[in-house]
């Protein structure tokens, strides 16, 4: 890099002028960025708190003394939302804990054995994203039907798990690849078997891995719309996201103040693992090569 | 290194006698751990594709358990319809206009997280949850917000900035719907690019520019020399995945527009669910989703071709 | 206590087409309680040995042997060894005292045996203060004696080691070396300790192995392999400062060997009969540093001009540049070169004669 052309900052500014410059427009980007990923939360929020007449009265930004009121957060008493919530959380639980079972294992095996096609394996399972749901989707129906797991939670929860395998046994991968050989073999020379060395060793040793994979198997499944309205099309044993969406769609008498209200409690678990997670995120994401 | 040697299993007896496979122990058991995954992928990629690739072949009617064969009837078919190339153009346009914003903003959330110090960690929340929340809620609120009896943003809109009438709902409207997808559906997916680019910042060693401002940098051109370099094989990737999710992305059009208004926001997947499971011709609807998905694999081999993306990245221990 | 014998360990690996011969049919025994070090340089196939003998490695041909337990085929985990690893690989997640008492874990020993163990162990290394910590907060040093104890809870058969010090600064390698032999003194098992160092290789050993491109060059104690190198490589590898090398002609006049080396005639010590193939043709000379001797007349020695010197504090090496190249000198601790011409002069008796063609010590 030559001294000569690059006597100045941007514009030709002196250096701790652009510094200034820098710092001031770095905190603009700060609020800006603030205001509009909070502002929709923020009134989801505001909106959930206040009557439904408070509501189709005006746009206010918070619930004046009179609009102010718990009553829509009853809706989660309402039979068919609390299943739907309970629905998703089961759900959401279950892919979790598959999740992160099937890619430890896979992860382990990719990251310690050599097998031919090792590689065009992974990136073979990659290309699987290509798929749209709306390809898999009827085909999806009549195996999920052949096989009974249709309107079943357990049949959401395989599929759910099969469409997180390629990011997170990739994730189980690379990290474990970063584990020492020299710690499972010290465990062996001590006389623990492959299993008993993997789990003694191994496994804490890829906690950070794990709360990622389960993080992101978290987000997929929570967030999960397309698969769970194609394979839990009977009402009463379907997830949030479906479930809400024909509440709208046949025209149930719910009312907006009721929608946010759910919404909201739909969004706190999320809201909460960004706040005290977000390490694990990144970390998942420290991809290498494809 | 000391311990550097692949820990070749050859030659040991296991409580099977498995000398008489064609393969070797460690193959294996490598092959063993991966077994749960290959067969969730057979399950949910595999069979269902050769499935639709076959069912494309035929003419089914709605109730009708009768198959006609009819060879590449139903492909004639969908390559002739007026429809399909007018949703795979608002597909492509989708696509294209989603990627390259949220590629935009994306970027811009990552240099401003990695740089910003104060309320770092609830600025790096409040972004994240954008990611985290449910589509579904995403439509939801923006539903609510852009309603236009008492939607916040419509009263913006047509009281503040005087983009649409009073009356006019925002989001049915032919010039507002497919901007507003785009807006709304890169609020959350921006954050995808923003996490991929973040987690390649942050690896970047501080000595980088130090040394590069004892040279006498100024900000851009250490932006330019350093950091884009070092950033740019894990961004190909992730606008690759955008792009991919983007072109097949259900949830959040049926949802908030299911196509409309008449066909302004129809994407290809859109058309095939209509045709498939709205119009009845599940022949037809299979034949347009395989189309969709050659399109996809023919694009992403042009991409690998044209940049790469699969250049091993740096990343510092 | 057993002894162990390994013969003809061959370890052939498989590079696609390629065949990589990493170990050549090397035989070695190590008496019980014997410390044997394995030196050599990088990529010479002493790890892959050590693998073998662990239990990590399968050979491709050749036996081992564990007294007369033939452990050539067992599983790592039934072989009753300890290896000590270059990265010392303790568990981050457990407690130093945790960590030593994985092994009688997995043997099933009951908790307070175990930490009586432990606490035994952990005297005799020193490292009582630290059984409640986590590893990340020791220093390399005492890390290693943590590994150490994690090894001599168990009271192994064979003790391997896999450069353990290469990691450690200097300082740190000369306080654990004492408490390396200590323990296997302690333990009385064989020992086989692989290492690139040859100073580590000699100050520990009570026989060396050298080894280089996957056969033993020579392998004896320590003294012997120093003073009567049997070829031209155990001459250069042991030994700091190396061994000069040249390249000479053998003449004979009356029974007395003389050795031509560029322009000087050097009288050998030797009978000529000895060198009786030789006469007349080409060897490699190798002669020690410490064995020239400066003086200020260049017309004395071998002329060398000096180019600069290292002083040590107890010794000197001193480099000149001369017709062979460049030469280290070993000088005494006050000797100041002024950067001009010097003579070197040799002292033929200490001079090593090597066949040009395999390396093998002639005289």
């Amino acid at each position: 890099m030559s001294t000569k052309d690059s006597e100045s900052g941007v514009f030709g500014l002196e250096f701790s002028a652009e510094d200034r410059l820098f710092r001031i427009g770095l905190g603009i980007s700060g609020v800006i960025m603030f205001l509009v990923g909070v502002f929709p939360i923020y009134w989801m929020a505001q909106s959930s708190f206040k009557t439904r007449q408070a509501i189709l009265n005006s746009a206010s930004p918070l619930p004046g003394p009179g609009s102010f009121t718990l009553s829509n957060y009853a809706i989660l008493t309402n039979s068919d939302v609390s299943l739907y919530v309970i629905n998703t959380a089961i759900v959401t639980l279950g892919t979790i804990i598959l999740v992160v079972i099937v890619s430890l294992i896979a992860g382990y095996g990719l990251a310690r054995f050599e097998f031919p096609h090792k590689e065009n394996f992974a990136r073979f399972l990659l290309f699987g994203y290509m798929f749209s749901p709306i390809v898999l989707g009827l085909p999806l129906y009549l195996i999920w039907k052949r096989l009974g797991l249709l309107n079943t939670r357990i049949g959401l929860i395989v599929a759910l798990t099969a469409i997180s395998m390629p990011f997170s046994v990739w994730l189980m991968w690379k990290y474990i690849q970063t584990i020492p050989r020299s710690m499972e073999e010290s465990a062996w020379v001590v006389g623990a078997s492959r299993w008993r060395g993997f789990r003694d060793v191994v496994i804490p040793q890829s906690q950070p891995a794990i709360i990622a994979a389960a993080l992101f198997a978290f987000a997929l499944a929570w967030n999960d719309f397309t698969f769970a309205q194609i394979l839990l099309p009977r009402n009463e044993a379907t997830t949030f996201a479906p479930g809400v969406f024909r509440l709208i769609t046949q025209g149930y008498d719910t009312s907006w103040a009721d929608i946010m209200a759910v919404s909201m409690m739909m969004t706190v678990p999320p809201m909460l693992f960004a706040y005290f997670l977000q390490s694990y995120l990144l970390k998942g994401f420290q991809i290498r090569s494809l | 290194m000391a311990s550097e040697t692949i820990d070749v299993e050859r030659g040991r007896e296991g409580p099977l006698p498995l000398h008489w496979l064609p393969v070797d122990r460690e193959t294996l058991s490598g092959a063993a751990t991966v077994l749960p995954v290959v067969v969730l992928y057979l399950l949910i990629a595999i069979l269902p594709v050769s499935f639709a690739v076959y069912a494309s072949l035929y003419e089914i009617p709605l109730l009708n358990p009768n198959w006609e064969f009819v060879g590449l009837a139903n492909y004639a078919e969908v390559l002739r319809i007026d429809r399909f190339w007018g949703s795979l153009w608002t597909g492509v346009v989708y696509m294209v206009g989603s990627t390259l914003f949220q590629l935009v903003v994306g970027l811009w959330l990552a240099l401003v997280l990695n740089r910003i110090t104060r309320f770092q960690k609830v600025l790096t929340a409040v972004i994240f949850t954008a990611y985290l929340i449910p589509t579904i809620v995403v439509a939801l609120v923006s539903l609510f917000m852009f309603d236009e009896f008492v939607g916040v943003f419509h009263i913006l809109g047509s009281e503040w900035l005087g983009l649409w009438a009073p009356n006019d709902f925002a989001i049915g409207s032919k010039t507002w719907a497919m901007p507003l997808l785009i807006l709304i559906g890169s609020w959350k997916f921006a954050v995808f690019i923003t996490i991929f680019a973040l987690a390649q910042l942050r690896a970047i060693p501080s000595r980088f520019y130090e040394a590069a401002k004892v040279c006498g940098a100024n900000k851009w051109q250490m932006f330019r020399d350093i950091t884009l370099p070092r950033i740019q094989g894990v961004i190909l990737v992730a606008v690759l995945l955008r792009s991919i999710f983007m072109f097949n992305k259900f949830d959040i059009i049926w949802i908030i527009t299911q196509g409309g208004p008449g066909f302004a926001t129809t994407t290809l997947p859109i058309l095939a669910y209509r045709e498939a499971f709205v119009g009845g011709n599940y022949g037809l609807g299979n034949a347009m989703a395989v189309v969709m998905f050659v399109f996809l694999a023919l694009g992403a081999v042009a991409y690998f071709r044209l940049f790469n993306p699969s250049e091993e990245v740096e990343t510092s221990t | 206590m057993v002894d162990v014998n390994i013969q003809n360990l061959t370890r052939v690996f498989q590079d696609g087409a390629d065949e990589i011969v990493a170990v050549d049919g090397i035989d070695l025994h190590i008496d019980d309680g014997e410390f044997v070090t394995l030196v050599g340089p990088s990529g010479c196939g002493k790890t892959t040995t050590l693998r073998c003998v662990a239990g990590l490695d399968i050979p491709t041909d050749g036996t081992i042997r564990f007294g007369d337990r033939d452990v050539t085929d067992l599983p790592v985990q039934e072989r009753d060894i300890a290896l000590l690893f270059q990265d010392i690989a303790l568990y981050p997640h457990m407690s130093v005292r945790d960590n030593i008492a994985y092994g009688l874990k997995i043997a099933g020993v009951s908790r307070d045996e175990r930490y009586r163990r432990v606490e035994e162990a952990a005297e005799l290394l020193q490292i009582t203060d630290q059984l409640d910590k986590s590893p990340a907060d020791l220093s390399g040093g005492q890390q290693q004696r943590v590994a150490l104890g994690r090894s001599l809870v168990r009271d192994p058969e064979v003790f391997l080691f896999d450069e353990p010090m290469s990691d450690l600064d200097a300082k740190l390698k000369r306080e654990l070396r004492p408490v390396v032999q200590r323990i296997t003194e302690e333990i009385g098992c064989p020992t086989l300790y692989v290492t690139h160092d040859q100073e580590e290789a000699m100050t520990m050993s009570d026989r060396v192995a050298v080894m280089n491109d996957g056969r033993l060059e020579q392998v004896g104690p320590p003294k012997r392999v120093y003073d009567d190198p049997q070829t031209e490589f155990v001459s250069g590898f042991i030994g700091q400062p190396n061994t000069q090398f040249f390249d000479g002609r053998v003449a004979a006049a009356n029974g007395s060997a003389t050795l031509e080396v560029g322009s000087h005639d050097l009288s050998l010590p030797t009978e000529a009969d000895r060198l009786e193939g030789y006469v007349g043709r080409e060897v490699r000379v190798g002669i020690r540093p410490q064995y020239f001797e400066v003086t200020e007349d260049p017309e004395e020695g071998i002329p060398a001009r000096h180019v600069l010197d290292e002083p040590l504090g107890d010794e000197t090496h001193s480099f000149f540049e001369t017709e062979f190249g460049e030469l280290v000198v070993v000088t005494g601790p006050d000797f100041e070169g002024e950067r001009r011409e010097y003579g070197l002069v040799v002292d033929a008796g200490e001079a090593q004669l090597f066949d040009p063609d395999s390396g093998v010590r002639i005289a």
